[in-house]
């Protein structure tokens, strides 16, 4: 080899592992420089979250302009708790399932987590051992090297001739013969690195992810409803009660930063409404109509539950019609256990019968929901708190009216006109509990609330809503 | 090297804490490679600066096939590049002929520290500075350099020559009283 080698060498020796620490100032301007950055990628989160923003106003909106509105919500809850009392237990057993076997599951964990400790703390001793070697290695290199430098016995004057004339093709090829050494350094250092980190290391969150869910939820639902005045004059009773159910299903969230998840999944629900012993209404409803309906039999005295609307008979292929309030409901024939009168009083209006019932008389739509929700999490810590809200593509896979009365309960027909597509927005709070690392417990109370008539006729305009506790686990992976 | 790969995805997610930690880790040595290129410290720290921004930028695009250091030092070498191709188009060169014949020995190069041969380097004229840390440091031979700094392959060849020259005559002129109480300890 070239003496030539030596100058370079060993300026390449000197230089090649030089650090020098930075001035601290540095570090703060490129912290000031990727802050500038980070604004902007906010700024395009903010879009999204005023988007979100637009919807739940949308929907608060379609609430409050929807006519019937925050005075009737006292008779709903109302409502609401003598109902629900019915539904409780049946919920709450498969509640405790849950629980139990995600209290494992946590346990499980922690078992893991220490393992996974004590072979952290072996590895490092492994990874430092390793690192000791490789430095001991490259000291007896370099040892060499100068071992065999001093061998040379080149007087000093020559010495200095011969490393700047040599040409500088040599140069490049001693080059190559360097590269190993300096790649080996490099993998020292890595190791070096690589013992850094070890110590270093902490556990972060991951900023992505998938979480999946599944939830069941005791809710309680209702209606917004308007009619046109013909429609409303041919109908006694316009119920506007209430009744409680149970809806669940499964939901996949997307993590798309720490803070934000998108949501969606599929969830089932119902919606409907009952009208129990309508003959109160029916006799302050229309006083016209008073003056032609036959007074109530005996046992449609009022005390007990019974039912009575205005029907049309031979309207729809031979069957009964019923305006009611979701719609038309078209039966086949007179349901077992109904009396259907005339009013033969008056000729003109012959056809203008009612039907009379004991029992109670409700209407079900059962949905299936696909949501895309937009979460927030507003604490993210052993407890969390999530704003949630966006809209849901509620499928209508169950459409029938039931009477129940001494006969039993009978599906005595249908809604018609109802749209099988519909859109529905829901808002809602979510309190979490985590229960070891993947795990989680949740509560979240949500009011899914229909955008759109679920009616297609005209004359109706039917909302349902539902507020719902749904209650369940996630799983984030 | 599982953290390190934790260290450079959460850079990559733009995690501040990551950031800091490759920051850390690596910003020493890199100093050390851009006071290499630069004339003075200031603009050692402008291009520092201005290297991690690019890492930090690109590093999703990191393959991790090499090692991170390996492409974190590209980096630097490249904004030091940058920067003289913009400030330095035409620069002139001095005439070298009369730095020819001075000599310097290992011994002295030994004896000074690394510190001072930086100072040294920074003093050369900016293109044989590039020139020499690119050849000598970073072992890339002149034909890559003459792509890499669009000069030719010549031009390449006797600025490494002429950064030699500069280099021995500066360090016998500043630290040449070593050589002598070396002898002197020797003898």
């Amino acid at each position: 080899m070239s003496k030539k080698l030596n100058i370079d060498d060993s300026i390449r020796e000197k230089l090649d592992g030089f650090s020098a620490a930075p001035p601290s100032h540095v570090w703060d301007n490129i912290q000031s420089q990727l802050d500038g950055q980070r604004k902007k990628r906010r700024m395009a989160y903010i879009g999204w979250i005023s988007a979100a923003a637009v919807v739940v106003l949308a929907f608060i909106a379609g609430w409050y302009f929807s006519g019937k509105s925050i005075v009737e919500e006292p008779v709903m809850v109302q409502q609401q708790t003598t109902p629900e009392s019915n539904q409780e237990p049946a919920v709450s057993k498969p509640d405790k399932g849950i629980e139990i076997e995600v209290d494992q599951l946590a346990g499980a964990q922690e078992l893991n987590s220490t393992e996974t400790t004590t072979n952290n703390t072996i590895v490092e001793d492994k990874l430092l051992a390793e690192v000791e070697l490789a430095t001991e290695q490259n000291k007896s290199e370099s040892d060499a090297l100068v071992a065999s430098r001093s061998d040379e016995n080149y007087s000093l004057l020559e010495r200095i001739e011969a490393i700047f004339t040599t040409k500088q093709s040599d140069v490049s090829l001693a080059e190559k013969s360097n590269e190993t050494q300096v790649e080996e350094n490099f993998a020292a250092d890595e190791m070096l690195i690589a013992a850094n980190l070890q110590s270093l290391n902490e556990q972060n969150q991951q900023e992505h992810g998938w979480i999946i869910g599944a939830q069941i939820s005791p809710g309680y639902s209702s209606h917004s409803a308007s009619h046109d005045d013909t429609y409303e004059r041919n109908m006694t009773y316009n119920s506007d009660n209430g009744g409680s159910n149970v809806g669940g299903g499964i939901s996949v969230q997307y993590k798309t930063s720490k803070r934000l998840r998108v949501e969606s999944g599929i969830y089932y629900a119902k919606d409907g409404q009952k009208a129990d012993n309508s003959f109160n209404l029916f006799s302050s409803r229309n006083d016209n109509d008073m003056l032609y309906a036959p007074a109530p039999g005996g046992s449609y005295d009022g005390t007990e539950l019974g039912f009575s609307n205005v029907v049309q008979t031979g309207s729809s292929g031979g069957g009964i019609a019923m305006n009611s309030t979701a719609g038309v409901i078209e039966m086949e024939s007179a349901p077992r256990g109904t009396n259907i009168s005339a009013n033969l009083e008056n000729t003109n209006n012959v056809s203008a019968q009612r039907l009379y019932s004991d029992g109670e008389f409700s209407q079900v739509f059962e949905f299936v929901e696909v949501p895309l929700y937009l979460r927030y999490s507003v604490l993210d810590k052993k407890v969390g708190v999530e704003l949630l809200g966006g809209i849901n593509a509620g499928f209508v896979i169950g459409n029938n009216a039931y009477l129940d009365n001494n006969s039993g309960v009978q599906n005595i027909g249908s809604t018609a006109d109802i749209s099988t597509l519909n859109f529905s927005g829901t808002l809602g709070v979510g309190v979490n509990y985590a229960l070891g690392k993947h795990f989680s417990f949740a509560l979240e109370p949500r009011l899914n609330y229909y955008l759109n008539s679920i009616n297609s006729n005209p004359d109706v305009n039917y909302r349902p809503y539902r507020i719902g506790v749904y209650t369940g686990v996630y799983y984030e992976f | 090297m599982e953290d390190l790969k934790k260290i450079i995805n959460d850079c990559a997610s733009g995690k501040k804490r990551a950031q800091e930690q490759l920051y850390q880790l690596f910003a020493p040595k890199m100093f050390g490679v851009c006071l290499r290129y630069a004339k003075d410290s200031t603009e050692a720290e402008d291009n520092l600066q201005d290297g991690f921004i690019k890492v930090f930028q690109n590093i999703g695009r990191f393959r991790h096939e090499g090692s991170l250091e390996g492409w974190i030092r590209r980096i630097m070498v490249n904004v030091s590049l940058e920067k003289f191709r913009k400030q330095h188009i035409l620069h002139p060169v001095e005439d070298v002929s009369i730095y020819e014949g001075q000599n310097v020995s290992d011994d002295i190069l030994a004896a000074i520290s690394a510190k001072e041969l930086i100072a040294v380097i920074q003093e050369l004229p900016p293109r044989y500075r590039m020139v020499f840390n690119l050849f000598v440091i970073e072992g890339l031979n002149h034909q890559e350099i003459s792509e890499e700094m669009k000069i030719t392959v010549g031009t390449s060849k006797s600025n490494l020559a002429r950064a030699r020259e500069i280099l021995k005559r500066r360090v016998k002129e500043l630290y040449g009283d070593i050589e002598k109480t070396n002898n002197y300890t020797a003898g």
